[in-house]
């Protein structure tokens, strides 16, 4: 059986639920990097993801989905690009309860949006606190232009659920209209 | 009386260039567009009167014709918050929405698609009901209209539901739910939507 694989990759500052997201996708015990939060992180977290989350989701006939999570902080950032090889897809998670969160983001979206030419989405979480920035507001403040903004909460499975068939529906119409455009 | 939806549709999804011009009682009016843009002797304001005359009005006839630049100097930079603004200036009657909910519910099963509308959510009041329509089309596979259609809790919901469905038709938002592929992404899709 031919083994196939499709990666995606989820990255977002610290705090913004990328670890909870990949464990509601994942049908394998997640791998998390996580150590105890010793910065200003702590303020917000215990532990805090230093290299990767890694998740599967078989999908059966030896076709997998791999998701990767990065590391919310920027003195990681070196694995991002390293996790970012051979994605078909990015997912941006922010907290819009947290203005340093969307400034963070505004950081990292701008990263690899520089280096990364493949389909992507931000999801805003924390939608349910008061005064939490809208996806529109983020969209706004990350320069968004073309690349859909969504409300979303990772605690819920079928938030998560329709996050990742979101970026699949992009990544399909991608495809699909490479092909229609006569390149094929 | 829902040809005109379908006419509005193709010269705005499918970057032709023409006019669309819509017979009342009162007289013809026309709806000029290019590229997907719509073009006017000034700003959008007529085009936005036009487009809600077109879902409250009695329309006699609509027809196509050829473009004729003319005065047509102002270009609409956004065909979507033109539809939108029109859609939702004034509701249809009674009689109106009944033909509308009717074309609709004739639909075969549909998927919605994702377009950046974060934009418009200030003068959108559907926005949260299309991302809603769009999860759910993730999540089954399809859109099932006269469905949704017929849930509506209330007449103005009903109304509601209606003007929804006209943006996203116009603008494109909406296509057949393809059938059933076996491409890597439709197996991960199916595996996804599996997930309890």
């Amino acid at each position: 059986m031919t083994r196939e694989i499709v990666k995606i990759v989820i990255t977002g500052p610290v705090n913004a639920g990328k670890s909870t997201l990949i464990r509601h996708i994942s049908d394998t015990p997640v791998i998390f990097t996580d150590e105890i939060a010793t910065d200003a992180v702590a303020d917000v977290k215990k532990r805090t993801t230093v290299a990767m989350d890694h998740g599967v989701l078989h999908a059966g006939d030896g076709l997998e989905l791999h998701l990767y999570g990065t590391p919310g902080q920027r003195r990681f950032n070196f694995m991002w690009d390293i996790l970012a090889v051979g994605a078909a897809g990015i997912i941006y998670l922010v907290d819009g309860s947290d203005s340093g969160s969307v400034n963070e983001m505004n950081h990292i979206y701008h990263h690899f949006r520089k280096r990364l030419s493949i389909p992507g989405l931000v999801g805003v979480t924390r939608q349910d606190i008061d005064g939490a920035a809208s996806a529109e507001e983020v969209a706004e403040r990350l320069g968004a232009e073309g690349i859909p903004v969504m409300g979303c909460d990772p605690r819920e499975k079928d938030d998560s659920k329709v996050l990742i068939l979101s970026l699949f529906e992009l990544i399909i119409r991608e495809k699909e209209e490479f092909e229609e455009s006569g390149f094929f | 009386m829902t040809d005109y939806l379908k006419q509005l549709r193709h010269f705005l999804t499918g970057g032709r260039r023409g006019t669309l011009r819509i017979t009342t009682k009162q007289g013809a009016i026309d709806l000029n567009i290019s590229q997907g843009c719509f073009l006017t002797p000034s700003d959008d304001s007529a085009v936005i009167q036009t487009i809600n005359m077109l879902l409250t009005g009695h329309v006699l006839d609509v027809s196509t014709e050829e473009l004729k630049a003319g005065n047509l100097t102002f270009v609409s930079q956004s065909p979507e918050e033109v539809i939108i603004r029109g859609c939702y200036q004034r509701p249809p009657d009674e009689i109106r929405l009944f033909e509308l909910s009717r074309f609709f519910s004739l639909f075969p099963p549909v998927k919605i698609k994702l377009a950046p509308m974060y934009r418009f959510a200030e003068i959108f009041p559907g926005f949260t009901a299309y991302m809603k329509l769009h999860a759910d089309s993730l999540l089954n596979g399809q859109v099932n209209l006269n469905d949704f259609l017929t849930g509506a809790p209330s007449p103005d919901k009903m109304c509601f539901n209606v003007q929804l469905l006209v943006v996203l038709y116009v603008l494109g938002l909406m296509a057949p739910a393809p059938k059933p592929k076996h491409s890597i992404f439709n197996r991960l899709i199916k595996a996804v939507r599996g997930i309890s």
